[in-house]
């Protein structure tokens, strides 16, 4: 995966500079939400979930969408949506990381996000939703960087055994989403 | 390296299980305080079911209610947030029957019923929507009374339970409540909450330990004998056929917030 | 050396980085911790019930954990009693009993937790002592 990301002429780094200084103001601005508390975000106690949620809903959807688009190419052999599986994958592992983002940027308290993996509490949604979001970007970041290795190894076999095997557990996994 | 995918994980999964069963087999094994130092206080007011019944008939004027909330915001540290009301933190508080009891109101109910400030609070469910959306059970239900507990320390601020609560009975801290305390006003021996957590109406779970009641409940009785009138909050052991809170409802009619949801709250009220 | 330069540089900005810390704390990272003991609640009990709810040398371990176990059980479990190991009773709370005694916040507590640097967050919700300023 990574090696895909940093092959581009001066276009493409200038593009990826510009959207790090994006990614960086929107880091300032967190710190600021950080130190004086979701105020800031004009939720109210009637309104209590906002655009965080929101968008969070949202990009699960995306994520999930990028099984869709990798599922023709391994389970159907449907060899044409060849082209779009990489695309896909990196498309399911940013909205993945955005997702978490969103919830992370949403608590109260996120110092305390582990409090959920420490007293896990199986009636609630939410303990799912760490479980699973983590999950599924483990193993797309597993399989994304295996769609690298098949195509840069030209169908080499034990290769192309496993990752099938793999995207049948990320299918397990990611059900729940589609 | 020579070694395949398949078995990097297997080796990562279990030396990940190992490393973390070993660490916490050696921090439960190290050195723990006895079990047997614990006791509860012989003092403590004890109840398999706490629940309040709220007698709208004594509640005549303002100041009825007023006694109780100021009562209750002030034992807890609760902050007035008064220059941003998307902000404010209460515990409990007065509304009108058309949003206490939707969908029970019509048109030619009587005027008075329409307007009468019905006091609400969290209602310390049997079946409680927050505790099961919890992540953290940062929101529980205490087995041994019911009552529906916050515990600041774990929470996350995730809001989910205020989104789960049918009655809005719960507020955060969108911003730290220390500067809108009042500091000669405030009580040194409970603490304030800092910001991002959620809080709500706990039955007073520290007084009863230590055999108080409840500080709207005492505001109430206060408040009826300065009046000469009976108080308006009652509140005892739904489980106990001889409590009071049994004896006013069997006696007159009493209905509950929105009963069709299934949550089953412990806050009767009675007009 | 190749790119002598840029690798010096490099060097010392690497080491400005990982000695930050000790830049910001300054003074107080030299300064040996002093808490002290000596407040007006505390004087007034006799010599011989000046003692902690368990030993010094186990306070000074574990008042962390004690202080977090005390915490689950007043508000998870609903038990309020200590009964520590000469059998004395004492009642679990930050705010009422150990700072009964150990009313000087700034100059018990804040001495060794400033000296090692910790920020525990105990005092964003719990209400410390009112302090004269002397």
């Amino acid at each position: 995966m990574l090696e895909k990301a940093i092959y581009g002429g001066r276009r493409y780094w200038v593009w990826i500079f510009f959207l790090l200084g994006v990614i960086g103001v929107g880091f300032l601005a967190y710190l600021y939400q950080f130190k004086q508390g979701l105020g800031v975000t004009g939720m109210s106690r009637d309104v209590s979930w906002g655009l965080y949620i929101g968008q969070f809903t949202f990009l699960v959807g995306v994520a999930a969408s990028g099984v869709m688009v990798v599922l023709p190419y391994y389970l159907h052999d449907y060899k044409k949506f060849g082209r779009l599986t990489i695309l896909g994958e990196f498309l399911a592992i940013a909205a993945v990381i955005m997702c978490m983002l969103f919830i992370f940027v949403d608590l109260g308290q996120p110092l305390r996000v582990l409090n959920v993996i420490l007293h896990p509490t199986p009636n609630s949604v939410m303990f799912y939703d760490m479980i699973v979001l983590s999950g599924y970007l483990f193993l797309n970041i597993l399989i994304g960087k295996d769609v690298c290795v098949f195509v840069c190894q030209f169908f080499y076999p034990p290769v192309r055994l496993s990752l099938s095997h793999l995207v049948e557990v990320k299918e397990m996994v990611s059900s729940p989403w589609r | 390296m020579s070694m395949d995918r398949r078995d990097f994980l297997k080796i990562a999964g279990i030396s990940s299980l190992v490393g973390v069963g070993g660490f916490s087999a050696v921090n439960s094994i190290g050195n723990r305080l006895e079990a047997s130092q614990i006791k509860k206080n012989p003092e403590a007011l004890t109840a398999t079911h706490w629940a309040m019944v709220v007698d709208m008939k004594q509640f005549r004027t303002k100041e009825d209610y007023q006694v109780c909330i100021d009562a209750c915001h002030r034992e807890h540290n609760v902050p007035q947030i008064e220059d941003n009301p998307k902000h404010e933190i209460k515990w409990m508080w007065t509304d009108t029957y058309e949003h206490v009891f939707p969908g029970n109101e019509s048109e030619y109910l009587a005027e008075k019923i329409k307007e009468m400030p019905f006091l609400v609070l969290c209602n310390h469910c049997e079946n409680p929507p927050c505790v099961r959306v919890c992540p953290t059970q940062a929101t529980f239900k205490r087995e041994s009374d019911g009552i529906v507990m916050m515990d600041m320390h774990r929470c996350i601020g995730c809001r989910f339970c205020m989104a789960g609560c049918p009655y809005g009975a719960r507020s955060f801290n969108y911003v730290n409540p220390r500067p809108y305390l009042d500091e000669e006003n405030e009580n040194p021996e409970f603490p304030t909450r800092m910001k991002g957590v959620v809080e709500k109406c706990t039955f007073c779970y520290e007084r009863l330990a230590k055999g108080l009641e409840p500080a709207c409940v005492e505001a109430a009785k206060e408040n009826a004998q300065k009046n000469g009138t009976t108080p308006g909050l009652i509140f005892g052991c739904l489980d106990d056929p001889n409590s009071e809170v049994r004896k006013i409802l069997s006696e007159r009619f009493s209905i509950r917030r929105k009963p069709e949801l299934g949550t089953g709250p412990s806050v009767y009220y009675v007009l | 050396m190749y790119n002598a330069g840029k690798i010096i540089i490099g060097i010392v900005i690497f080491v400005g980085l990982i000695t930050l810390p000790f830049w910001f704390s300054g003074e107080k990272a030299t300064a040996k911790p002093d808490p002290k003991l000596d407040t007006p609640e505390i004087l007034q009990l006799p010599e011989a019930e000046r003692t902690c709810v368990e030993s010094k040398e186990y306070m000074k371990r574990e008042h962390m954990k004690m202080l977090n176990e005390w915490r689950d059980w007043v508000v998870r479990d609903g038990l309020t009693i200590y009964v520590n190991e000469q059998g004395k009773e004492y009642t679990m709370s930050l705010q009422n009993t150990c700072m009964n005694c150990h009313s000087n916040k700034t100059k018990f507590c804040d001495e060794c937790h400033n000296y090692a640097s910790v920020n525990p967050y105990c005092w964003d919700c719990h209400i410390a002592p009112k302090e004269n300023a002397s």
